[in-house]
């Protein structure tokens, strides 16, 4: 099993071209990320609604859930999955989705790179959650203290399944699953494309042509910030979760 | 054994910012103290093995007295290797302590002020909170142990905290007790995936 190496930092193995299966974060590499802050405007002030602060509560998802337990801890684990469900609350919020809407976009991005089997392009990586997720939709979203209804788990399984396919990749049966679900589909995708922070090239960070959620740019800073302070916390010896957790409350979102 | 004066606090991120500021204006500046903590709640004892991440040591660490049962800790400790928490772990649990067993990590920063030291820290358990300790030697006599815990009072109350009392703390960790003993009968009993 490939994994990164322990004198190798991500920043050069991106470099070289040669980043392994696995990633997980180090040092020289969150140093990296904090020089490179871009320029972004601050944070803004946020209150949450309390459903949806009810929702963040449970967002760490079992690691017995995913399909590879090496992933857990890597650039695509529990420390992203919890990123991108706080940026798909506020990104849905921010939209205007209704609690039940919010709670279906929360349940997808969490779920959204579970059945991931490595860090490097791993095709149909959505395809496959989107599957999982149906078939286990009672334990899922009985996790966030929710009920599954086919609704629901149809439009949750259409935005995992579309998260890893580039809008301009878009087959016909895509555009018109897309069309069906389209502002959950389009939260989902925004707020798995402001983690980008965390990986390795500038050339790969958040890039405002690849989603359609107008509030994106809002929440630039946030999510960056997330990233920083999360991943220095982990580097520290916290968890996964407790290094999430952690970053909320230092940005006072919990 | 030394003895341990100790009073806590927990609050939200805006006093704490406050209080980091007025520590970082007038205090000794510590430094930060990163901490794993294996904890045994035992009856009437707490058995720890902290592994000290910001400080590349480790200890092992019997208090005579559980949190919220009085501000003073008869306090055993010893040092050990920090490549031996896990083997010190295994043990304790091994001898059937596994149960009483909870696991936290503390983002943590210590600073010195007017005699009282006191660190700042955050766990997911607790949330943002402080600890305001004065050691005293073995065998302290009681009018030193009353004269600590008034300096911490007015440490703290210099420091605009509010410290917590014995009930708050006792109905505190009860809390924490009984959401972790959901939390593991909860995972034990998870459905099955497909």
């Amino acid at each position: 099993m490939s994994t990164t190496s322990a004198t190798a930092s991500l920043i050069d193995l991106a470099a070289q071209d040669r980043l392994p299966l696995h990633q997980y974060m180090d040092r020289a590499t969150i140093d990296w990320i904090r020089e490179n802050r871009p320029d972004l405007s601050s944070v803004p002030s946020i209150t949450l609604r309390p459903a949806s602060k009810e929702l963040l509560r449970q967002a760490a998802l079992p690691a017995r859930w995913l399909a590879e337990p090496h992933v857990y801890e890597s650039i695509h684990g529990v420390r992203h999955s919890m990123r991108v469900t706080t940026l798909a609350t506020l990104l849905a919020e921010e939209q205007g989705l209704d609690d039940e809407d919010t709670a279906t976009a929360v349940v997808a991005a969490a779920v959204h790179d579970w059945q991931r089997l490595h860090d490097k392009d791993d095709r149909g990586h959505g395809a496959r959650a989107a599957l999982w997720l149906a078939a286990n939709a009672d334990t899922v979203w009985g996790h966030f203290g929710l009920t599954a209804v086919p609704s629901r788990i149809v439009r949750a399984a259409t935005a995992v399944r579309l998260h890893d396919v580039p809008y301009d990749a878009f087959s016909a049966d895509d555009r018109t699953d897309h069309q069906r679900t389209e502002r959950i589909c389009d939260v989902v995708k925004a707020a798995d494309a402001l983690d980008r922070y965390r990986l390795p090239k500038l050339t790969w960070w958040p890039n405002a042509r690849h989603v359609r959620v107008p509030a994106f740019e809002r929440f630039r800073a946030l999510a960056f910030d997330l990233v920083v302070i999360s991943e220095t916390a982990h580097l520290a010896g916290a968890s996964g979760t407790e290094s999430v957790r952690y970053a909320l409350a230092e940005t006072g979102l919990v | 054994m030394a003895v341990e004066i100790e009073m806590r606090a927990r609050f939200d991120k805006e006093v704490h910012d406050r209080l980091v500021a007025r520590l970082e204006e007038g205090g000794e500046d510590l430094g930060q103290d990163d901490k794993h903590i294996h904890f045994y709640v035992l009856p009437d004892q707490l058995l720890k093995v902290t592994d000290n991440t910001a400080a590349g040591t480790a200890k092992i660490t019997l208090k005579g007295s559980r949190i919220g049962q009085g501000a003073a800790f008869e306090e055993t400790e010893f040092a050990i290797a920090p490549a031996d928490v896990a083997a010190a772990v295994k043990v304790f649990n091994a001898l059937g302590f596994d149960t009483a067993m909870h696991e936290a990590f503390n983002l943590r920063h210590n600073f010195r002020f007017s005699g009282v030291e006191i660190a700042v820290k955050w766990s997911e358990a607790w949330g943002y909170h402080a600890e305001f300790e004065v050691l005293l030697d073995d065998g302290a006599p009681d009018a030193a142990r009353t004269e600590a815990a008034a300096r911490i009072a007015d440490v703290a109350a210099e420091l605009g905290v509010a410290l917590m009392t014995e009930q708050e703390l006792a109905d505190f960790t009860a809390a924490f007790e009984a959401t972790e003993k959901e939390r593991k009968e909860r995972e034990q009993q998870a459905a099955p995936l497909r």
